[in-house]
């Protein structure tokens, strides 16, 4: 039986950060190199982390508001 | 010459005076008032005179960096907007691309949509209709209509129009038109058309640029009119010019007719500086690295330019623009960044900001949250004496108080959760350059990352180490590096047509007709702003891609009247940047050129490469050693010989040494390099 184990809260942060980032830069790969206006235009994709059971750890969001400058990043800038 | 930078920032207006002829630089820091920016500029600017004893009457140009049109927009407060438009369109402005900022959530905002920049009502429709190729009128504009609309406007109490019609770009009589019925009818009124905002295809984005432009426009022209008349009543005879999203700088009549064109102005004027700083130290391939107290701006410089953003991927706030910009990503992490337990339990920095109001819980002004200054001053990586070059003392009680806070709730001692706090913030910052580099198709490890603004000193290295960059440059002056951009600029123009022309159907003389057309347009315009024939300079460029495609990339265009020899000139380096970029190109697909672009370029003095402000050597740089914690081989540990050097303290950012990194001087005395070791696993 595997023993599960602990991992504290800042090393699950940064990995969850690394892994959604993973994520987002699999779609930027897909968007350059798809050759496909559906995929560059409408943006019709996705791309994801699973496990072997298909369990989503992270996915690549619409880039838009990604790359924005949101008002909850600026409003004070 | 003497020049003066000003860029207003959210605590900080920050004032830097060059002397092209002797290479003297002066800087300066007053409080922003933020209810009208335009007074501390002033005030600002009459201070650094009187201190150092300059005549007013002597400065040449006062160059400024502007953040009221961009607040506007994404405090979505400014003007009451009305909106006059081709009958049977009137809702392109809601309805957009039928796409949503997330694929698959139900309860997002959709901004266009849930915070309109004009309300339906006051969206108003006229009979008129266009046609492509050329433009012809297929029906007439009815200008009774026009009136009519105008005064139903005027009723309603709205403060600004824009007029949008279907194909203005291929003509835009119609449009002119409207607007000079609505100026008789309503002559008080901010009024523009979306051809002379953004003169392209794309209906969805070229009108919401022109209600952008409307939205913002009676706010920064206002500001800006004051601005000026406050300048000359304080004395001022100085030639003023504000920043714009493009890298380069306009007169205050072009920005109060076209306030769009300043939306990025603040990080702008960052990509530039830092770009300057770069080439100081010989360095030009560069990721500029802009941090503040709530947002830190990514820009990249390959070969010395910056890039500029594509036409389909600027927005602010949530809504497109269709104007020339600097390409710059902002991520919500800064030194103000709010450090807390979600509710899932996870911990979490960013993107909420103290800001400057009340600030970080160190400024002692009643914030409670721990931020990410807190968590540098915990450690020992801020100095309570020296912030601000000693001008603002941090409370090292409060952060403390407010970390332990957190720290409790993690389970986590006081230094293990202000590292952590470090460590998820930087983090982040790297997870966002190496997606934007990733994008772009290039490797952060081929760059030097210049680290700015008051905190980016402060969280430099350990980013460039997370993503295996080999070395980090400081500027002199970190905290100032927008304001010392703005005096590396100048007057720059863009002015653009759709051609939509493909393949070897080329209408040659067209093109010719309209490049000349825009050219001696810029012409005029510099020649009004006062620029001699000999400093006026002129780029042509094309947006080129395969017929079929649905994106373009920038072509340079030659200079003279184009023949077939340019045109296959011309196809051919689209090839060639279609291979650079994606990797392959379609030998048998036709070429289409869908718009032609000049940019027109007044030259402006500039600041020359600072004097070394203490002799340039590290040792005499140095203002005190202090005990600072880092994380070592897994362990916190208090190293004793962490340096604090003085220039980016005294200036108003903060640098350090990571324990025992050699840092190296370069060629102009004011940058370090740092050996940033090998890089550090994600988990590690």
């Amino acid at each position: 039986m595997v023993q599960p184990f602990a991992i504290d809260s800042i090393t699950a942060s940064v990995v969850q950060g690394a892994l959604e980032n993973i994520a987002v830069e699999m779609g930027y790969k897909l968007m350059r190199m798809s050759y496909s206006s559906i995929i560059r235009e409408s943006e019709d994709f996705g791309a994801a982390l699973v496990d072997a059971e298909g369990r989503g750890l992270s996915r690549h969001n619409r880039r838009r508001c990604n790359r924005d400058r949101s008002p909850a990043t600026s409003a004070a800038s | 010459m003497y020049l003066i930078g000003v860029d207003v920032g959210g605590t900080f207006t920050d004032i830097v005076f060059a002397d092209t002829e002797s290479s003297r630089t002066l800087i300066h820091k007053t409080p922003t008032t933020k209810d009208d920016p335009s007074r501390g500029v002033v005030a600002g600017i009459s201070a650094l005179c009187a201190r150092f004893d300059l005549p007013r009457q002597a400065i040449d140009h006062v160059l400024h960096g502007t953040t009221v049109g961009t607040n506007a927009v994404l405090e979505h407060n400014g003007a009451v907007t009305g909106m006059i438009t081709t009958a049977g369109y009137r809702d392109i402005v809601h309805i957009g691309r039928h796409q949503r900022p997330q694929h698959y959530s139900i309860r997002q905002e959709i901004p266009w949509q849930d915070r309109p920049l004009v309300q339906r009502r006051h969206r108003l429709t006229v009979a008129e209709r266009l046609a492509p190729p050329r433009g012809e009128v297929l029906a007439p504009l009815d200008e009774a209509a026009v009136r009519e609309a105008a005064r139903t406007l005027r009723t309603a109490g709205v403060e600004a129009i824009a007029i949008c019609f279907l194909f203005s770009y291929l003509n835009a009589s119609h449009e002119e038109r409207a607007r000079d019925i609505a100026c008789e009818e309503f002559p008080d009124c901010f009024i523009c058309t979306s051809a002379e905002v953004a003169p392209q295809f794309r209906e969805f984005e070229r009108f919401t640029t022109a209600l952008l432009n409307a939205f913002v426009g009676p706010r920064l022209r206002d500001y800006v009119a004051r601005l000026a008349s406050s300048l000359s009543h304080e004395g001022f005879a100085a030639d003023l010019h504000v920043m714009c999203s493009n890298g380069g700088v306009a007169t205050p009549a072009t920005v109060a007719k076209t306030p769009v064109l300043t939306l990025l102005s603040g990080p702008a004027a960052g990509v530039l500086g830092g770009a300057w700083s770069g080439g100081l130290s010989g360095r030009d391939r560069l990721i500029t690295f802009d941090v503040g107290g709530t947002s830190a701006d990514i820009g990249i410089v390959v070969d010395g330019r910056f890039a500029e953003a594509t036409a389909r991927d600027t927005w602010i706030g949530g809504y497109p623009v269709l104007a020339p910009m600097i390409d710059i990503h902002t991520i919500g992490a800064g030194g103000g960044s709010i450090a807390y337990v979600d509710g899932a339990g996870a911990f979490r920095v960013g993107p909420r900001s103290a800001g400057a109001d009340p600030g970080p819980a160190a400024y002692g002004r009643g914030g409670a949250e721990p931020t990410v200054t807190d968590a540098n001053l915990v450690l020992g990586r801020l100095d309570s004496e020296n912030f601000l070059g000693g001008a603002m003392r941090l409370e090292a009680t409060a952060a403390r108080r407010a970390i332990d806070g957190l720290s409790e709730r993690l389970g986590l001692g006081l230094e293990e959760a202000a590292e952590g706090i470090l460590t998820i913030v930087n983090a982040n910052m790297a997870n966002a350059i190496s997606s934007r580099t990733v994008q772009k198709g290039l490797d952060p490890r081929g760059f030097a990352l210049v680290a700015f603004g008051g905190a980016g000193p402060l969280h430099g290295a350990e980013v460039a180490r997370a993503l295996g960059i080999p070395e980090v440059i400081v500027p002199a002056y970190p905290g100032i590096t927008s304001a010392v951009g703005l005096l590396t600029t100048d007057l720059k123009y863009d002015a653009v047509r759709t051609e939509f022309q493909a393949g070897n159907t080329v209408d040659l003389d067209r093109l010719d007709t309209d490049l000349a057309g825009m050219q001696r347009e810029l012409t005029r315009q510099l020649a009004a702003d006062g620029i001699a024939p000999d400093d006026a300079v002129f780029e042509r460029s094309g947006d080129l891609r395969y017929v079929g495609q649905g994106y373009e990339l920038r072509v340079p265009f030659p200079d003279g009247k184009l023949d077939q020899a340019a045109l296959a000139q011309i196809f051919a380096r689209f090839v060639e940047l279609h291979r650079a970029e994606y990797g392959h190109v379609f030998e048998a697909s036709p070429i289409e050129i869908v718009n032609v672009r000049v940019t027109g370029i007044g030259r402006m003095p500039k600041i020359a490469a600072p004097r070394p402000t203490r002799g340039g050597s590290l040792v005499e740089a140095l203002v005190k050693t202090a005990r600072c914690v880092f994380r070592h081989n897994g362990a916190l540990e208090r190293l004793a010989d962490a340096v604090l050097p003085a220039q980016p303290i005294a200036t108003g950012g903060t640098s350090r040494r990571t324990g025992n990194r050699a840092a190296n001087r370069l060629d102009d005395g004011c940058a370090a390099g740092y050996d940033p070791g090998p890089p550090r696993s994600a988990a590690a």
